[in-house]
């Protein structure tokens, strides 16, 4: 969990004004980065700076602060995240235009980030299941997993990505994605399940 | 041990437990959680293992994608430190490639210093070793007001550093950040420093170069100078940047006064502390100039972004600091880089081949003064940048003073030439090239425009869409005079707008590009029809398109796009109210005049003109007044062609020399009403001309255009004096016109139309044929004519108008070698004449009158053949002529009319010539169609 509870966060936000929106801000910005780093679409990331999302995404906080206050609906950090989300959805939308299939700006706070790439994610994990020596057939490999990955829930892709690649809590997750903790939990060990699949199927298909 | 609870999966819990262990930097084992739940084991040993690979993944990742950043190295890996030598180490201000910076406490000297420590590794080498210490002693030598004096330098335990002062306050860097955020925030009303300050994080990769004082915690911050001015005042922050680079540029002179360079000036290395004076710091890879052998020359060091193109070319010379410090100066105004570019590879190519956008494009209200003095410190060629740092400091202290500054503004033609130059296997400057690359560059700006119109203001997006339509009016602008061999008149130093001569004339592949070019003008002039100047622009173009159009011999495009032009200005007319585009509109009447006079329809010609003399007329300018000039010697040719009419003078009688009768002509008896004086008029208007055009000649003696125009109403008023038995005066008027136009043309070679109008005057000695002939220097005025008109139609193969004018000169000199009795040169000047004229109709087969001339040339041909009683070629060639003109179509105009007299006098011209032959039975069907035409 992260380091504070709700409760704290708002109270500091109700007392501290701007001034605690910027310092919550600086304290969540790892994992801020961490999102918009994984979700951050290849063709956009050679031209916007990570750290220009991030500005940005705290510009869009302070603006909407106030209505957050009036009504907290979600605990800080997912609301953030959300805003941070929202954020480099537009700036997708702004780069890669009609290049996106979906261009209506989901008006709600806690929209969905872009999915995270499931072709990134295969080539990252073949590229760990092979050693150095098997690079030839690393490609193979990755294109194996890929198909996996294309086989699998979207939200199962989403809680595996929401857990160790921005390293959200169950509950955190939960809330992101809309669901029941229990519902959440589930997903999970369900998603892990899939995953090892993922993993026995490239590594057969190393050995084969 | 996590705790199981009803709601989640209790394995769901383990994993976290397991992930979370991985991520302190344990391994914990999968079988140790098997053997502790034993009821899980199956599956821990299962679901585990992937989460360990995510776990995995994830660390990979994060490791790739910190060193994805442009700025290259990742921040290097320093042990832990407390205490290097006499220095207690205090805190870590900053880290980066090159080292990390701490701010320590001097025991001995009880004094704050900051230290910059490079990695154990980076000491391994020799070479790396010299070079530390070197960049100390170099660093160490230089005491100047605005550079970080360094104390010392060290080793410890495989460890270098060296000692500089402890500056308190901001990098540029840190202040552009700050500034940025803020900046960008609008309205949003978190203009406070605390905003920023919770944002800006020093130590981020992005900003890891050390600086000496960056700091993160909120003394230092408070200590720091935030500007005295906000951004948003654009042109009081100009000032507060200026005053920022003299302190620096005055640095640099210092440096390199001593040998020194500093190689890598960025905003983070130049540190402002709370007086507001400027440090800069990090001589790190500075090297002094005589030292250069001592390090591989062909090093890249500092960081690409602020690099000079030639300092990439490891070509390191003081004008490159100059840039860097340009550059910097440029972010620090527009709050954002000039060349801003995130991968590596495209900001090098950016770099070396861009240019970065005018100041002005970024922030609109910038001072141009201030926009210009950096534009010449970030020039691309070092050649083209201030000599010295010192220079740089000296225009900016005028800026500063109001005084006038030294850097000239660079214009968008010379932007546009720079960059043809650079992309010299792009745009060869042939016409084409240069039409193209307009064209591309055009249309990829306004794709610029759409894609960042959303970032800017409305009026910043105007602004710029303003500014880069200039460039495209400017370049069409070079390429029509290109294309128009006008550059030699282009320079001088009178109206250079004037475009009566049409020296040479471009391809057809020329002409689509511009008329393409063009098109993309009136979309963009469609939507922005609030600008005047881009719509009085485009209908320049298309006046000139139109021009280009009708000596192309192509009337239908050349009048369509001088309609345009008129219905732009006269909107435009309306508008204003006032005679502002009188002279243009003069000047696009008389072109469509010559247009609509070329293509037969010579009453609308004739009101076209006079359409032209009517708002050249409005115009009080020089200008208007060349207008004018032009459509009086037009109207007073078009006299020709205006209907029945007298053009004998008042006192013609026929002498000995003139014709025996004039059978076309009215023979008016005493009773019915006189025809009118059309020779009287011609010469009337041809004498305003010539007037007019002498008084613009006295004003301006030297201007080619003006003199021009006095020739040429020298030369009409000589032909139309011809018809009015002023011989003397005509041949006087004829002589005067060629000794101006012999001058013109040695002045000006490349213009075709001095030459052009040269052999006219030359063929056409002041006098009618029979008068012309007999003069004793009429052969060789002729012979000289026909070589120009060779060399024109040589120098233009292209051009109808030039094919036909050798044509009609050839035919002039066949019909006086003919009468010379050199009857086998003047049969072969006359078929060489017909052969050009059916080159011109076999291109241009719509083109009537190029068919009529052919069909006339035939004709003449045919008459003199009769003469010399060659009858059955003469009998070919008629029937040749007849065959063009009945293919030719038939109305009931003036023009059909005037053809079908003529296909009449054809066919019994051919009914002569058959009866002459003994073929009496063709004779007589001959004349039978002849009779069916009519008189």
């Amino acid at each position: 969990m992260s380091g504070e509870t709700p409760d704290d966060a708002l109270a500091r936000l109700r007392s501290g004004g701007l001034k605690a929106l910027a310092e919550l801000f600086t304290e969540h910005r790892d994992r801020l980065e961490r999102m918009v780093r994984f979700r951050m679409d290849r063709r956009v990331s050679s031209r916007v700076d990570v750290a220009d999302v991030l500005q940005e995404a705290y510009l869009d906080a302070a603006k909407r602060v106030e209505a957050y206050l009036a009504r907290p609906e979600a605990p800080f950090f997912v609301w953030l995240r959300g805003i941070a989300a929202n954020t480099l959805a537009d700036i997708h939308r702004r780069h890669l235009g009609a290049e996106l299939r979906d261009a209506a700006r989901d008006q709600s706070l806690y929209a969905k980030a872009p999915e995270a790439s499931s072709e990134l994610l295969a080539a990252q994990l073949a590229g760990h299941l092979t050693s150095p020596s098997q690079a030839a057939i690393r490609d193979e490999a990755a294109a194996k997993v890929e198909a996996a990955l294309r086989e699998m829930d979207e939200i199962d892709r989403e809680v595996l990505a929401l857990r160790h690649f921005e390293q959200l809590s169950n509950n955190e997750v939960a809330e992101v994605l809309g669901l029941s903790k229990t519902a959440a939990s589930n997903r999970y060990v369900r998603a892990l399940g899939r995953l090892k699949d993922i993993l026995l199927r490239a590594e057969s298909g190393e050995s084969g | 041990m996590p705790e199981l609870n009803d709601q989640r999966d209790p394995l769901d819990l383990l994993a976290e437990e397991f992930a979370q262990r991985h991520r302190q930097g344990q391994h914990p084992s999968v079988t140790e959680y098997a053997e502790r739940y034993p009821d899980l084991a199956e599956q821990i040993r299962e679901l585990l293992p992937a989460v360990a690979a995510m776990e995995q993944l994830r660390r990979h990742k994060e490791g790739s994608l910190s060193t994805a950043s442009a700025e290259g190295g990742r921040a290097v890996d320093v042990p832990a430190l407390e205490s290097l030598g006499d220095c207690r180490i205090v805190r870590e201000i900053g880290r980066g490639g090159m080292g990390v910076v701490y701010e320590a406490r001097q025991e001995s000297l009880g004094r704050r210093v900051a230290l910059k420590v490079l990695p154990p590794g980076a000491m391994t080498s020799e070479r790396s070793r010299q070079r530390f210490e070197r960049e100390a002693r170099t660093a160490a030598r230089l005491h100047h007001t605005n550079i970080v004096p360094v104390f010392g330098v060290g080793h410890e335990g495989g460890i270098a550093y060296y000692v500089m002062q402890y500056i308190e306050g901001l990098s540029l860097g840190d202040l552009i950040g700050a500034w940025r955020t803020t900046a960008t925030a609008g309205s949003a009303k978190v203009r406070s420093t605390e905003a920023w300050q919770a944002t800006a994080r020093p130590t981020a990769p992005a900003s890891a170069e050390p600086a000496a004082s960056s700091g993160d915690d909120a003394p230092a911050l408070r200590a720091a100078p935030l500007p005295p001015v906000s951004p948003d005042d654009t042109p009081a922050y100009c000032r507060w940047v200026a005053q920022i680079g003299i302190q620096a540029a005055d640095a640099l002179q210092y440096a390199h006064a001593h040998g020194v360079l500093h190689r890598d000036i960025k905003p983070p290395n130049l540190l402002i502390d709370g007086q507001g004076t400027v440090w800069i710091t990090d001589f790190g890879v500075a090297r002094p100039s005589e030292e250069e052998a001592l390090t591989n020359s062909g090093d890249v060091v500092g960081t690409l972004r602020y690099m000079a193109p030639e300092q990439l070319n490891g070509e390191a010379e003081p004008r490159s600091d100059v840039y860097a410090l340009g550059l910097t100066l440029y972010e620090l105004t527009a709050l954002r880089p000039a060349f801003d570019e995130t991968n590596r590879h495209r900001l090098l190519r950016q770099v070396m081949e861009g240019e970065a956008p005018p100041l002005s494009r970024v922030k609109p209200d910038v001072p141009r003064d201030f926009e210009t003095i950096i534009a010449k410190a970030i020039a691309r060629e070092p050649q083209r940048r201030y000599a010295t740092a010192g220079e740089l400091a000296d225009d900016l202290r005028r800026f500063l003073d109001d005084q006038p500054i030294h850097a000239r503004r660079v214009g968008s033609v010379e932007r546009l030439w720079r960059w043809c130059r650079r992309h010299r296997a792009v745009a060869s400057l042939s016409g084409v090239a240069l039409a193209l690359l307009v064209l591309a560059a055009t249309i990829g700006w306004i794709g610029y425009l759409q894609t960042t119109a959303a970032l800017e203001t409305a009026e910043a997006a105007t602004r710029r869409a303003e500014a880069n339509l200039d460039l495209s009016l400017d370049a069409f602008e070079t390429i029509f005079n290109r294309l128009a061999g006008r550059d030699s008149l282009a320079t001088l130093p009178d109206d250079p707008e004037i475009d009566w001569p049409l020296p040479s004339i471009p391809s057809e592949h020329d002409l689509a590009l511009l008329e393409e070019l063009l098109r993309f003008y009136e979309r963009y002039a469609e939507g922005n029809e609030a600008n005047e100047r881009l719509r009085a622009g485009t209908a320049k173009a298309y006046r000139r398109v139109g021009a280009i159009q009708q000596i192309l011999g192509r009337p239908d495009k050349s009048e369509d796009a001088l309609r345009r032009a008129l219905a732009a200005y006269e909107a435009l007319s309306q508008e204003e109210g006032g005679h502002k585009y009188a002279a243009e509109i003069a000047a696009a009447w008389n072109v469509l005049g010559t247009t609509l006079q070329a293509a037969g329809r010579f009453d609308e010609a004739r009101q076209a003109f006079e359409q032209a003399l009517r708002h050249a007329a409005d115009a009080d300018s020089d200008r208007g007044r060349l207008e004018l000039i032009r459509a009086h010697n037009s109207l007073g040719r078009a006299m020709a062609f205006a209907g029945p009419g007298r053009w004998r003078g008042p006192r013609a009688k026929p002498g000995p020399e003139g014709p025996r009768s004039n059978p076309e002509g009215p023979r008016p008896g005493p009773d019915s009403p006189r025809p009118p004086d059309r020779g009287a008029e011609a010469v009337e208007h041809h004498r305003q001309a010539l007037r007019l055009a002498q008084a613009l000649v006295e004003r301006s003696p030297q201007n080619p255009e003006y003199r021009f125009a006095l020739a040429c109403s020298q030369e009409y008023l000589s032909t139309a004096l011809v018809w009015r038995n002023a011989g003397r005066e005509a041949a006087e008027a004829n002589a005067a016109a060629i000794r101006l136009l012999r001058e013109l043309a040695a002045e000006h070679p490349t213009v075709a139309a001095y030459r052009r109008e040269l052999a006219e005057c030359l063929a056409a000695p002041g006098g009618p044929p029979w008068v012309r002939f007999q003069s004793a220097d009429a052969k060789a005025r002729l012979e000289e004519a026909v070589a120009i008109a060779e060399q024109l139609h040589k120098d233009h193969p292209q051009v109808p108008e030039y094919t036909l004018f050798l044509a009609r000169t050839l035919a002039r000199s066949a019909m006086f070698l003919g009468a010379q009795r050199e009857t086998d040169e003047a049969v072969r000047r006359y078929r060489r004449a017909i052969e050009l004229c059916e080159m011109v109709v076999e291109r241009n087969p719509k083109v009537t009158s190029f068919a009529f001339l052919l069909a006339s040339y035939r004709n003449a041909l045919a008459e003199y053949l009769r003469m010399t009683r060659r009858l059955p070629e003469a009998r070919v060639e008629l029937e040749k002529a007849i065959q063009i003109v009945e293919r030719m179509p038939q109305a009931d105009d003036a023009r059909s009319r005037g053809i079908r007299l003529f296909r009449g006098g054809l066919y019994r011209s051919l009914s002569a010539t058959l009866r002459q032959i003994g073929e009496t039975q063709a004779a007589d069907e001959a004349m039978k169609k002849a009779g069916a035409i009519g008189p």
